[in-house]
């Protein structure tokens, strides 16, 4: 393994998976593999976690679930944006924007205060 | 308003098992995996092993799923069943919005009868149910002795001075208050002086009643005896009328009836004053003297009120008051409330009867209504139920409407309340004071809109049960046209039940307003016309000759009022309130036994033109002369005659009063020397026995309170004249009370008018509930009958028969419900007759008027579904299904 894997933290996980879902109907394994993959598989995602977060993003309307067929005709349960997750996606990466830069900007700060 | 989601509908097809479906989901994700992990070389073994490994506490993961998905399942459900409630009240509205007549009708029938069983429940509250309004009310009793006369039962206020004897000794007591009225007085002096009302109270009234003067103080223990400083506190009603609220007034010094007093604090209007003669008092003395009205007693908490009476009594018998005095009759304590002081309880209770029936009148209305909106409903939703809606929802759909439709009634039912309290207020007779606490707060709101609710239910459930019993299949298939037999008899029995309940109403207000029409011309025995009667009132300090000479002013200016045709000083009418006697006559022939009952029969002192003043003609004997007082000298009225000697030889025999012996008095034998007719004072009691004694004017007795004056006037306008008289007599004194004797009997008949006006109201809205009711049955059968209607027609049948065949259904229905009625009006006239002295029972005018009346209402009900009927096409009718 080239480099250590990061744990995704919970709220940035809420943040993950309102993306992951944002381009249409998506079931569990696939919006870990998209975390993965689109992380470089920097963040790894421990599946204990992923399903109840889905199912609590679930029971606060931010995504509604439905059962479908998978690729592989199997029967797997697909999550889509609502309009309120939807709204929820905007503000939050908003905020984890403004949030990351923010201690970047600090990090990136020359030594002292003057 | 928020549509379903349309996610939610999906809810549903995974609900079944929440674990299960977690499962599934996990299953699925770690099969996922591991071909992820084979393909990228791994051995089948290996891969689960790592999937799981990665996977971590899978258990816990799961645990959290399922309470997560119940915790939605939940949600769902409530949702799914606020939804199906929000889209049966949308299609409740839209439906009673499709057909507004019928809307209309339904509405007013629950306004109606939701809104008077409102206003009469509020009544009953306030009347027969609510105790004292003061702290732990519901042991607070008025301590009073009573006696029993011609079956009336008379209060009479125990002995001064008892409160404390109780407040000391009495075990069962937790506190004691003495509290009387004194009639009218006047406040302040001159031009500005007002007429008021005052009631006496001792130190502890007001924390027994747990009140605090707002301004001021309460009187204190040197006020309250005889000769200690003149003190008195106002109302905040007077207080804020009379000065303004201001606070300035207490220590402020007002002459009241002459006599100056200081006022010394301001109670709030909030705390009731028992009023004993039917005013409400403006302001309080001290209680100074031997005084009458009656003592609070609030009892401890777990003792009854028969074990307090007891010992009040025994501490009544054996105390030491200068006020007990021998009396000739058993006056027994008596504890009670003011519910039952109230002389129409029983008749309240029978409205209460009475507008209950009429509220179950109204809901069955509105169920038949409900029910008669066609076979079309019925088809409607036999066709839902084919279409999967499950019989529940249907039901459900069902009372929703019923609650939304009573809801809305009931909502117009609050201003049918309110109005009918507003005037039921205006119409009380006088002594109904209690009537004016009654408010039309929000207690109105409650009630109406729990009886609108319950109403709406079981509106709801008895028209969900006639759907319910019908197999919906079976309606669609063949169409609506056969009732269970069961069903039509529970319906057709309801309308003959409020046909009958109506009938019952408007024979009792007929029959109360053809008796109330006899006595309003009953002979009075005198001539009433132009007749009044004048008292002044005067001081009680005053002395005798003062009064006296007051009087003989009175007297000389009187016969000045222009228009006069006489005036009598010191003579009392029937009617206004004379003194009446306490009495068991002996004779020589016949001595009075102590088991003889004493009767009361009403006394006057007349001088010897009273007789023609009063346009009473001698029925035998000579009137009074100068000579009449010294010879014990009386005369009788005809009954009273009757009563001492039946043989009818009355003039020139003698008798007296037994009933002061018991004190020890002896009567002088009395003469009488003339008989005169009954007169009658009150419409409602009739002719009373009088007994006339010569007026012996030196003895200045009639003056106690005040001078009286008996006037007859020519013209319309002898009360103004009257008023002017007594201004110039007593300029700015108020206390002067000017009476129409004619009107004064009159208003004996206040209280049987009363209920005769709310009877009759009552009368009316059972007559308009079984019209509705009648109209609701025969506009469902007919609807039902189409079918049948058209093929009698095919037939041949006329459209005259047809009309016969509807229309006679209503009137059989109709005929039965009247005959139960009026044996029903039988026995509610025994209950009005204990009302009204004279009432007939059987008065063929009432009871056949009152029948004619309601026929022809059912047969106007009818008329519409007839008109339906008739108008049915035998070919659509035929082919309908």
């Amino acid at each position: 393994m080239p480099a250590p894997t990061i744990d995704v933290l919970r709220g940035t996980l809420d943040l993950l998976i309102l993306r992951a879902v944002s381009w249409g109907p998506t079931h569990g394994y696939a919006i870990a593999r998209w975390i993965e993959q689109a992380t470089d598989d920097v963040l790894r995602i421990e599946e204990g976690t992923l399903y109840p977060a889905l199912h609590r993003l679930e029971n606060r309307e931010w995504i509604a679930a439905e059962w479908g067929t998978s690729e592989n005709n199997r029967r797997a349960k697909y999550y889509t944006l609502t309009a309120k997750g939807r709204a929820q996606l905007r503000v939050e990466t908003q905020n984890w924007t403004r949030y990351s830069s923010a201690v970047f900007a600090a990090l990136k700060a020359p030594a002292q205060p003057a | 308003m928020k549509q379903t989601p349309a996610w939610r509908r999906y809810v549903t097809f995974w609900r079944a098992n929440i674990t299960q479906d977690v499962d599934d989901e996990l299953r699925f994700h770690m099969e996922m995996r591991i071909r992820e992990y084979m393909a990228r070389g791994m051995r089948e073994d290996q891969a689960r092993r790592a999937v799981f490994a990665r996977l971590g506490d899978v258990d816990a993961a799961k645990a959290e799923c399922v309470e997560l998905g119940q915790v939605r399942e939940t949600h769902a459900k409530q949702a799914d069943f606020l939804d199906g409630v929000r889209s049966d009240v949308r299609f409740a509205l839209r439906s009673l919005a499709r057909a507004p007549g019928w809307t209309a009708v339904a509405l007013l029938t629950i306004a109606l009868g939701v809104g008077a069983t409102t206003a009469v429940f509020r009544v009953v509250d306030t009347l027969l149910v609510r105790p004292f309004p003061y702290p732990n009310g519901s042991r607070v009793f008025m301590a009073r002795r009573e006696f029993t006369i011609d079956g009336q039962t008379i209060p009479v206020p125990p002995p001064s001075g008892i409160a404390d004897e109780w407040r000391k000794h009495a075990q069962a007591l937790e506190g004691a208050a003495h509290v009387t009225s004194t009639g009218s007085m006047t406040l302040g002096a001159g031009v500005q002086g007002l007429a008021v009302h005052a009631a006496r109270i001792d130190t502890s009234f007001l924390a027994f009643a747990g009140a605090h003067p707002l301004i001021g103080r309460n009187f204190n223990a040197s006020e309250i005896v005889p000769g200690g400083p003149a003190a008195m506190l106002l109302t905040e009603q007077l207080w804020r009328r009379a000065y303004g609220g201001s606070s300035d007034v207490i220590g402020t010094v007002v002459p009241l009836d002459g006599k100056p007093r200081t006022i010394v604090g301001v109670v709030p209007a909030s705390l009731l004053i028992p009023d004993f003669r039917g005013e409400r008092a403006d302001l309080l003395l001290p209680i100074t003297g031997p005084t009458g009205g009656a003592v609070l007693v609030r009892l401890r908490a777990g003792v009854s009120s028969t074990a307090a009476t007891e010992e009040l009594a025994a501490i009544m018998k054996h105390a030491q008051l200068p006020d007990i005095r021998p009396v000739p009759m058993e006056m027994p304590l008596r504890l009670t409330r003011p519910q039952d002081w109230l002389a129409i309880r029983q008749p309240l209770v029978m409205l209460t009867g009475a507008v209950v029936l009429l509220l179950l009148v109204a809901c069955t209305n509105v169920a038949h209504l409900l029910l008669a909106r066609g076979a079309a409903r019925q088809r409607e939703f036999a066709v839902r139920h084919a279409l999967g809606a499950a019989r529940s929802r249907l039901l459900r759909q069902l009372v929703t409407e019923s609650v939304v439709l009573a809801l809305m009634g009931g909502a117009l039912a609050v201003f049918v309340g309110w109005t009918g309290l507003r005037v039921l207020a205006a119409l009380r007779p006088a002594e109904m004071v209690a009537l004016t606490y009654v408010s039309s707060d929000g207690g109105v709101l409650s009630i109406a809109s729990v009886l609108a609710i319950s109403c709406g239910l079981a509106i709801g459930l008895l028209a969900a049960l006639r759907t319910a019993h019908r197999e919906l299949g079976v309606t669609l298939r063949v169409g609506a046209s056969n009732t269970p037999l069961a069903g039509r008899r529970l319906r057709a029995s309801l309308v003959v039940g409020e046909v009958a309940l109506s009938a019952t109403l408007l024979v009792g207000a007929l029959l109360l307003i053809h008796a109330m029409f006899d006595l309003q011309r009953m002979q009075l025995g005198f001539d009433a016309r132009g007749l009044y009667a004048i008292s002044f009132h005067r001081p009680e300090e005053e002395t005798s000759a003062a009064k006296v000479a007051f009087a003989s002013l009175v007297s000389a200016r009187a016969a000045g009022i222009p228009g006069n045709d006489g005036v009598m000083i010191g003579a009392t009418a029937p009617g206004t309130r004379g003194p009446r006697m306490v009495a068991a006559f002996e004779t020589p022939e016949h001595s009075l036994t102590p088991e003889d009952a004493a009767g009361s029969i009403a006394l006057y002192s007349v001088e010897p033109n009273y007789f023609a003043m009063m346009r009473m003609p001698l029925v035998v004997g000579r009137t009074f002369d100068e000579g009449s007082v010294a010879r014990h000298e009386v005369i009788v009225s005809a009954a009273l005659a009757h009563q001492v000697w039946p043989d009818g030889n009355a003039v020139g025999r003698v008798m007296r009063n037994a009933v002061p012996k018991s004190r020890g008095v002896i009567e002088p034998w009395q003469t009488v020397i003339g008989i005169v007719p009954d007169v009658v004072g009150s419409l409602v009691e009739g002719a009373t026995p009088a007994l006339y004694r010569p007026f012996a004017s030196e003895t200045g007795g009639f003056l106690i309170n005040g001078v009286t004056l008996l006037v007859r006037l020519r013209g319309d306008d002898g009360a103004a004249r009257l008023e002017q008289f007594a201004k110039s007599i007593q300029p700015g004194n108020s206390g002067t009370v000017i009476t129409n004797v004619r009107e004064t009997i009159d208003d004996t008949m206040a209280e049987p008018r009363f209920m005769m006006r709310v009877l009759v109201t009552f009368a009316v809205l059972g007559v308009v509930l079984a019209a509705i009711g009648l109209f609701g049955v025969i506009s469902y059968n007919v609807g039902q009958r189409t079918r049948e209607i058209g093929v009698r027609m095919t037939l041949g049948a006329t459209r005259g028969s047809i009309a016969r065949l509807v229309v006679g259904d209503g009137i059989r229905l109709a005929l039965l419900g009247i005959t139960l009625g009026l044996f029903g009006a039988v026995e509610a006239s025994r209950l009005i007759q204990k009302l009204l002295y004279g009432l007939p029972r059987l008065d063929p005018f009432s009871f056949g008027a009152g029948a004619a009346l309601l026929l022809v209402v059912a047969v106007a009900a009818c008329v519409v579904p007839m008109l339906r009927a008739t108008a049915v096409d035998p070919a659509v009718a035929i082919r309908v299904d």
